[in-house]
């Protein structure tokens, strides 16, 4: 395969995939993850692993910006919609830039709204140690009660918002849901969640990354390939994991054990053609030639391994297929010298 | 395919940017706060402001009550439980919560600050006394210094995560400003504990003084019943640390950047603490062995001045431009004049009383001391020495704090 037609088959796949499926293209850096972790206890005693409920609690949010104190009295400038939070009578504490260890308390007792934000006076409790020019004010706003649940629980993946809840048998259950306010300590949840759920709170990065880890299985994910979203690719039907050969003794002569897609089944355009072997081959003397149903040959890039243990190849089409049908014929050879091949069908719709 | 991987690697950095963009831009408007709904047991509110109220820990009836500090009227009491035997209490930066530790229930009592509904009785160690939060309001941790250890408590989830072992008899607890780091007096040793937040892990022991050569003489007092370190005390930079040492007759200054002793300040017999003046210029440590205190200059971290006193000193405030000295058996306040270092008279409370410990309202100008054997909190003025008695509120007062007040302490 020339590196024109390479880079237009690229270019192609990122268009597509840049344009239909963003979500999809962070995706190649991870995998797609499972539905449950079931932790040991001696890991959830290491990251000290937290449930904690959901519940209506009041979210505060601290309002912070540079103040001029003269006194006891102090002046500052708010600027964006966090100058909506703040009112007369909110409690505040101010402290000198050079340390939160000398910090006084105070109200807010005056709130002008100006160009972009809001311009705010407040008195201290008493004048500030040190006479400093400028200090940094902190006031504390309060919204709710609602149903919220720890900052430390949300992970935050760009494209949804997830935590883990505990299931059954010692698992973790990821969920996706929806936010609201974000608080100093805690986030409204809008969605997905409701009260008394138990979610994990200090850990949870951890049981994601488990999570993860675990869900990948025998075949870790490599730049360039979703095992999870990618348009096109049906992988409830794939089973990698059960089909991952656990060493040559056990594995016996060279055979296909699958592809994907999946002989004579219908699929969505896909993006990849994968056939796995029982044993490790040689991608440099493989080859996968795919035609269409007028016997023409659809351009692709050569063979790849796709797997740590060297079992699975893939080819990846220039272009997007239309829907037909489309015949693959593959030849291998195995690390064993044994040579074989194969050809097998499936349908675009 | 190193093309391939480029080419998807830039299309996901541009996919990511835009992503961000877009989650950045959407500021979600806030509500404002419904007071009378706050609570989720719909209890009637007591308490609306958290800063109005002095919280006093009242060790015999086994409950912490709540005085407005305007009206000094009770306006709550919460029961803890019998034989609870609280502390200190001590009120979350949040406002959220006011916590304490029943020593004789071996438990950590969570009560809502609003309505003072007991929320959470969480088991920790043997006789849990003193406490410090996070400044984030994120962690409690209850020292237990009959157990030697701390329970960490998780105010979020409102469950004890973790126990921190290794200790010798730990009393105070102090963070850092930024949470990172907490020290602990080992009053059963002559070291600091520094405890990594991140991991709530015991890390480091910083010796303050070498236990002289006459221990081996003397090893009742060395190395018997232990004097050692009841509490590191920070700067008002947050950066140093004052560790005074009862037995040592010393206070080690620490420097928290790298957690190593800078200089060693020899101070009266049988210091108590140090406490440190609202300004940050000084501190003073109060000498229940031989019966003065010792003013230390914390720009030069040099004695400046040592001054008499009186038996059985139990903490120090600073209100009305002095330093008011408790003497717990006698039942007197000495004052010294914070500019001149001199003392400035003495006041007589009253008679057959055993004073505690104070607080200190936010203007500095009003101290709030518990006595335990009339049931009674004075309110004390710093600038005249007036004083007012508040009667009945609850057994044995043994404690007060106040929201943000820079005298809270415990003994």
């Amino acid at each position: 395969m020339v590196r024109g037609s390479l880079t237009g088959g690229v270019l192609a796949l990122a268009a597509l995939l840049g344009a239909s499926d963003a979500q999809g293209v962070r995706d190649f850096t991870r995998s797609k993850p499972g539905t449950t972790s079931p932790l040991t206890e001696a890991q959830a005693t290491e990251v000290t692993l937290t449930l904690t409920d959901v519940q209506f609690r009041p979210i505060q949010t601290w309002v912070r910006a540079a103040g001029k104190p003269d006194g006891n009295i102090v002046t500052l400038r708010i600027k964006g919609p966090q100058a909506s939070l703040v009112q007369p009578g909110q409690r505040l504490r101010a402290f000198s830039v050079l340390s939160r260890a000398q910090m006084m308390q105070g109200r807010v007792t005056k709130v002008s709204k100006v160009d972009g934000g809001a311009s705010v006076q407040a008195e201290l409790a008493r004048p500030l140690f040190g006479d400093p020019a400028t200090c940094v004010v902190e006031i504390v706003t309060e919204a709710g009660p609602y149903l919220s649940i720890p900052n430390v629980s949300i992970i935050d993946e760009g494209e949804e918002t997830v935590v883990y809840l505990k299931g059954e048998g010692g698992g973790y259950n990821r969920r996706a849901i929806k936010t609201g306010i974000q608080g100093e300590l805690y986030t409204q949840v809008t969605e997905g969640l409701a009260e008394n759920d138990e979610v994990v709170s200090v850990g949870s990065f951890f049981v994601d990354a488990d999570t993860k880890l675990k869900s990948t299985g025998g075949m870790p994910p490599m730049p360039g390939m979703d095992h999870g979203s990618m348009a096109g690719m049906d992988h409830g039907a794939m089973q990698m994991v059960q089909a991952t050969p656990k060493g040559d003794a056990a594995a016996g002569p060279l055979k296909l054990v699958m592809t994907d897609p999946e002989a004579s089944s219908t699929v969505g355009s896909p993006m990849m053609i994968h056939v796995r072997f029982n044993r490790p081959v040689d991608a440099a003397k493989s080859k996968i030639d795919i035609t269409d149903a007028k016997g023409a040959r659809v351009a692709t890039d050569d063979p790849v391994p796709m797997s740590r243990d060297g079992t699975m190849l893939m080819v990846m089409p220039a272009a997007r297929l239309a829907a037909g049908d489309y015949k693959v014929k593959w030849r291998t050879t195995g690390t064993n010298a044994a040579v074989l091949e194969g050809a097998f069908s499936f349908k675009v719709q | 395919m190193r093309t391939l991987k480029l080419t998807l690697a830039a299309v996901s950095l541009l996919t990511l940017g835009s992503l961000l963009a877009s989650s950045q831009a959407q500021t979600p408007k806030m509500p404002q706060m419904n007071m009378a709904s706050a609570n989720k047991s719909n209890a009637p509110v007591k308490v609306t402001d958290p800063t109005s109220v002095v919280m006093i820990v009242d060790r015999d009836s086994n409950e912490i009550g709540f005085m407005d500090i305007k009206t000094k009227k009770m306006v709550g009491r919460t029961f803890l439980g019998n034989n609870a035997n609280p502390h200190m209490v001590m009120m979350s930066p949040d406002g959220r919560y006011v916590v304490t530790g029943g020593t004789r229930a071996n438990a950590a009592y969570i009560i809502d600050a609003r309505t003072l509904e007991l929320v959470k009785k969480i088991p920790t160690g043997i006789g849990p006394e003193h406490l410090s939060f996070s400044p984030d309001s994120r962690f409690y941790y209850q020292g237990n210094p009959d157990g030697d250890s701390i329970t960490v408590i998780d105010m979020q989830a409102l469950k004890p995560i973790k126990t921190i072992e290794g200790l010798a008899e730990p009393l105070n607890i102090t963070f850092t400003p930024d949470g990172t780091k907490a020290y602990v007096g080992n009053y059963g040793a002559h070291w600091v504990g520094v405890i990594d937040v991140a991991r709530h892990e015991l890390i480091k022991k910083i010796q303050i003084d070498k236990v002289p050569g006459v221990a081996a003489l003397d090893p009742a007092r060395y190395l018997g019943e232990i004097k050692g370190i009841f509490n590191a005390t920070p700067s008002a930079d947050g950066r140093y640390l004052y560790a005074a040492d009862g037995d040592l007759g010393v206070v080690g200054v620490i420097d928290t950047r790298e957690d190593k002793v800078i200089k060693v300040i020899r101070v009266g017999h049988d210091p108590w603490r140090m406490y440190l003046s609202h300004d940050g210029k000084y501190g003073i440590t109060v000498n229940n062995g031989d019966e003065t205190i010792s003013i230390i200059d914390t720009s030069k971290n040099e004695v400046v001045s040592t001054q008499a006193a009186g038996p059985d000193m139990t903490g120090v405030n600073f209100a009305g431009g002095k330093a008011w000295v408790i003497s717990s058996t006698t039942g007197t306040l000495y004052s010294y004049d914070m500019k001149t270092l001199k003392p400035a008279g003495k006041v007589k409370v009253g008679n057959n009383l055993f004073l505690q410990t104070a607080t200190t309202d936010v203007q500095d100008e009003k101290m709030y001391l518990g006595s335990a054997t009339d049931n009674a909190v004075y309110v004390v003025d710093g600038r005249t020495g007036a004083t007012e008695r508040v009667t009945n509120v609850g057994l044995y007062p043994w404690g007060t704090h106040i929201m943000d007040s820079k005298d809270n302490y415990c003994h």
